[in-house]
């Protein structure tokens, strides 16, 4: 074999690496909403824990496996696609006296610190803000899996995250003692790599 | 108070109860210093602020960040330019500041609205002006009479507002109307024979101009007010101007049963809007 084709097999076979090796590529990934969600829980008279969800958001992150540090998050919530399944309640936590869809439409959290504790789990800090106040929030978070959607053949990356936010801190302090203060979330995302 | 109760009812009736008994101690004690007029009118501001505080749990930081953080700084505020115009002595120039504080609070508190929503933010400003021209109209034959009058408006036009604010997707502007209305109503009867007794420019830019506030946020910024029962509800403001004819016809001379009488016309346009949302709403009415 001479030495030319020797080194073009070589080439090719270099640049085809970071497309079947899974987690081998970094780029910009936008949140796939089909396949992600925000659900929050939050202690109703203690008799249960009332599950909302978030029905519209978007963002992107940028993401690699080999260097999670540098990775980057923004995300944002339409205040108005927040559900409790009730109409009333819907209406009312939309309201000027809880997240104020008027005034501050979206709620929104923008990562800038990204830790890993090791290859499957890490941090997120980054601000959140809620009817207009921003507060630095820690999500911690578990690497679920990247690597190619055998239905579309687009690059995808999955995580879950779970973090605990008091509702107090931004500035919803009304009916304390008979709604909860603590507010569990629970955030999937799939996100789909930029072509 | 929502940690001694068992239900979120008894924790509004407990804290009607206790806000009621604080403006009722604090009526009797200055009407018992013979404290005057400017004291007795911050007695309308001050229930305000603290049932603010019990509806919200919190005093908020300056500058406010939205629309009910707003409200307690338009109470504040005009409790503040109250004060300094009785210090003053200027009536016109409290009289000037009572109708142009509506119009900047709807302007303030419906910022987030302009310009592309100015029709309704100039109808909210309409609305209040409205409301303090009948407050301001509402005078009896003496100024304690016209004092008691005004706080026992504002108290009624604040109950009636309250399935309003419910209905109005607010359930904080509901407890707020009513913990106000249960305050004014203490201060009413601590107050009813007293001749020192004020509902002057602290009480109408501080408490009926936070009340009004609350309202405009329910309207421009939450947004789900049923109008009809509100158009309704506002004919409560017209009942100063209709009820002296009356008064006269049914000869009462003796003050306690001219403010019952009063109070029972004001009754009637509040009634009316509360059967307008239940005959609207039905069952679906959030009781």
């Amino acid at each position: 074999m001479s030495k030319l084709l020797r080194a073009t097999l070589l080439a090719a076979t270099i640049a085809w690496l970071p497309l079947t090796a899974e987690g081998a590529a970094a780029g910009t990934f936008d949140i796939d909403p089909v396949h992600s969600g925000i659900a929050f829980f939050i202690d109703h008279l203690g008799f249960s824990q009332v599950i909302g969800i978030a029905k519209e958001f978007s963002g992107s992150f940028q993401f690699d496996a080999a260097r999670p540090a540098e990775s980057s998050l923004d995300v944002a919530v339409k205040v108005a696609g927040i559900s409790t399944n009730n109409s009333q309640r819907d209406g009312d936590i939309q309201g000027a006296d809880w997240f104020n869809a008027t005034e501050f439409p979206q709620i929104t959290f923008v990562g800038h610190e990204f830790k890993a504790a090791d290859a499957k789990s890490g941090t997120i800090t980054g601000d959140l803000t809620i009817a207009g106040v921003t507060k630095p929030v820690t999500l911690d978070v578990t690497f679920n899996k990247e690597g190619q959607n055998p239905w579309d053949k687009s690059h995808v990356v999955g995580f879950s995250a779970r973090t605990s936010i008091k509702r107090s801190d931004f500035g919803m302090k009304a009916a304390l003692g008979m709604i909860g203060d603590d507010v569990s979330l629970v955030i999937q995302v799939e996100g789909r790599a930029r072509s | 108070m929502s940690d001694l109760a068992r239900s979120p009812q008894e924790a509004l009736i407990m804290g009607m109860v206790a806000l009621g008994l604080l403006a009722l101690v604090a009526g009797g004690l200055l009407r018992w210093l013979r404290a005057g007029r400017v004291w007795t009118d911050l007695l309308v501001p001050a229930s305000f602020l603290v049932a603010y505080w019990l509806t919200y749990n919190k005093v908020p930081s300056f500058p406010p960040v939205g629309a009910v953080n707003k409200i307690f700084f338009v109470a504040v505020i005009g409790t503040v330019l109250g004060v300094l115009v009785e210090a003053s002595g200027r009536g016109g120039l409290g009289r000037v500041l009572a109708l142009a504080q509506p119009i900047a609070s709807a302007a303030y508190i419906g910022t987030s609205r302009l310009p592309d929503s100015l029709p309704e933010v100039a109808v909210a400003a309409l609305w209040g002006l409205l409301t303090m021209y009948g407050l301001s109209g509402a005078t009896g034959t003496t100024e304690d009479e016209s004092g008691t009058r005004r706080a026992t408006l504002l108290g009624i036009a604040c109950a009636g507002f309250a399935p309003i604010a419910l209905l109005g997707a607010s359930s904080s502007s509901f407890q707020l109307s009513l913990l106000f209305a249960a305050a004014i109503a203490a201060i009413v009867t601590a107050n009813i024979s007293n001749p020192d007794f004020g509902f002057r420019s602290a009480s109408l830019l501080g408490g009926a101009g936070g009340m009004i506030a609350a309202a405009q946020t329910v309207t421009l910024i939450t947004r789900k007010t049923d109008m009809l029962a509100l158009a309704v509800f506002t004919l409560v403001f017209v009942t100063p101007f209709v009820v002296d004819p009356i008064l006269r016809r049914i000869r009462a001379t003796n003050k306690v049963v001219r403010i019952a009488a009063f109070a029972g016309m004001c009754l009637l346009p509040v009634g009316a809007a509360l059967a307008t949302v239940i005959a609207r709403y039905g069952s679906s009415f959030p009781v």
